[in-house]
């Protein structure tokens, strides 16, 4: 009997092409990490990532062969993270520079594999390109259509406005 | 999509158009305009006739822009997209669902620093109300406190990022008056647009609350040719019992109404003193005398608050 370390397990993407990865890199995700427990002998049947397509399924198991030693997060560091904004690591942020219907796949990904690292790491990428810029400049990014009444708009400006001064 | 030649008639396009990824407004309007798949219904009619009787017209084109261009010509004037864009975006694009998740855009505005969070209300209404749903970033940006009930210590007290930090040294208490408890001294200053409704108003000064505290709060009055008066606030401030605690707006006011302290005036029309003499009245009534003097109103300058712990 192989050790758990060297245990693989099957993926199946949503796309339908089967994945072998080693266990632990795959118990990153809670998702898989459950449904291992559940299911018993691993490795012998297919695990089906019903929502994520062979392209993000293989960049999520890159994220977590990279991350499958890190210690297990304590419910303390969850309150630290959201102190420290922007500081993602060199790894990571070489990680999420992709397209940007990649990066949103990414974190479709984490939240629905309940990969919880990851998820931050996407939501800071995010965060970092809205900091600093104008509600205009966050709508041209992301193409989001400004669908304030022009009194709403009126409104939620004056309410605000004053942060603007940097 | 409607659109209307004013006092003449209207158009109105029902139907679908498939984008491409990161699909604008603009871009749509155009697809709009140039489907020629004939997958679209043309609803036309004119207000020549009275309201009453909108006449329905028949002057289809190939393609929604086509008929629009039809319609200027039969009626003679120029046609303007309504404000009604009842169009539905049913997208498959990643970072709209992402964005259409609660859970996930409050993650992703959760990690964005205090002033960005007011600055992303008025991107959209989703923004809007994702920002107002959110207990979490409420009290990241100070709107809301986690526990009122908790009693302030300097350690785990967080101070609302509005106020400043005291740049001076830190004067030491009176010798007769040394006072065992610590002080937490910050500035406040209004930043340059704040407005009666600014948000700003409503921020908690610290979190959890302190209720009792010493504040210094001036108010300018700027006249013409010169005129001017400096109206000061010395005094302790606490909320009341049923408050939460205090919002920089609720401390303003409770200074202004407040007659537990001392009010001192400064004005161009006062000869110089060597020291500031104590006017009668609260702050409110001692404003509200410059402002009839002077015409104009008063501003709230800036203030220094002690938090005692």
């Amino acid at each position: 009997m192989a050790s758990e370390g060297e245990q693989t397990v099957k993926l199946v993407s949503s796309d339908n092409v089967e994945i072998v990865t080693e266990r632990k890199v795959a118990e990153r995700s809670m998702l898989i990490k459950n449904m291992i427990e559940d299911l018993g002998a691993p490795g012998e049947e297919p695990i089906p990532i019903m929502n994520v397509s062979e392209a993000v399924l293989r960049k999520v198991l890159e994220w977590c062969t990279h991350h499958k030693n890190d210690p297990a997060p304590s419910q303390d560091d969850d309150a630290d993270s959201r102190k420290k904004t922007t500081d993602i690591e060199d790894w990571d942020q070489k990680f999420m520079q992709v397209d940007q219907e990649m990066l949103f796949e990414i974190i479709l990904a984490a939240n629905y594999m309940d990969i919880k690292a990851l998820l931050d790491v996407g939501c800071k990428t995010v965060a970092n390109m809205i900091k600093g810029k104008s509600p205009e400049e966050i709508r041209k990014t992301f193409n989001i259509q400004n669908d304030f009444t022009p009194e709403e708009e009126d409104q939620i400006r004056r309410e605000n406005e004053w942060a603007e001064d940097r | 999509m409607l659109w209307n030649i004013k006092d003449a008639g209207a158009f109105r396009f029902n139907g679908t158009v498939r984008g491409e990824e990161g699909l604008t407004f603009g871009k749509l309007l155009d697809l709009v305009l140039a489907e020629s798949s004939g997958a679209w219904t043309f609803i036309g009619f004119t207000h020549q006739l009275g309201s009453a009787n909108k006449k329905i017209l028949d002057v289809p084109g190939d393609t929604p822009g086509e008929t629009i261009r039809r319609l200027e010509r039969r009626l003679g004037g120029k046609a303007e997209l309504q404000g009604e864009k009842s169009y539905e975006m049913s997208s498959d694009n990643a970072q709209h669902k992402v964005f259409q998740v609660n859970e996930l855009l409050e993650h992703v505005l959760l990690q964005l620093p205090w002033k960005d969070l007011f600055m992303c209300q008025s991107v959209s209404r989703r923004f809007r109300d994702v920002v107002a749903g959110s207990t979490s970033l409420k009290q990241k940006m100070f709107l809301l406190l986690r526990d009122s009930s908790v009693s302030p210590q300097e350690s785990s007290l967080k101070i609302c990022p509005a106020l400043d930090k005291y740049p001076y040294r830190r004067q030491t208490p009176s010798s007769t008056n040394k006072s065992q408890a610590q002080e937490v001294v910050r500035l406040i200053r209004p930043p340059a647009n704040v407005v009666e409704e600014s948000s700003w108003h409503k921020l908690y000064l610290t979190d959890p609350p302190v209720r009792k505290m010493w504040a210094t709060l001036s108010w300018t009055v700027n006249g013409n040719d010169d005129t001017w008066a400096t109206i000061h606030y010395l005094g302790y401030v606490e909320p009341s019992p049923d408050e939460d605690g205090f919002t920089i707006g609720n401390m303003i006011d409770a200074a202004l109404f407040g007659s537990q302290g001392t009010v001192n005036m400064d004005a161009s029309w006062i000869p110089r003193r060597p020291e500031l003499f104590p006017v009668p009245g609260t702050a409110i009534e001692v404003i509200s005398r410059a402002e009839s003097q002077l015409g104009v109103k008063a501003k709230f300058k800036e203030g220094t608050v002690r938090f005692m712990l």
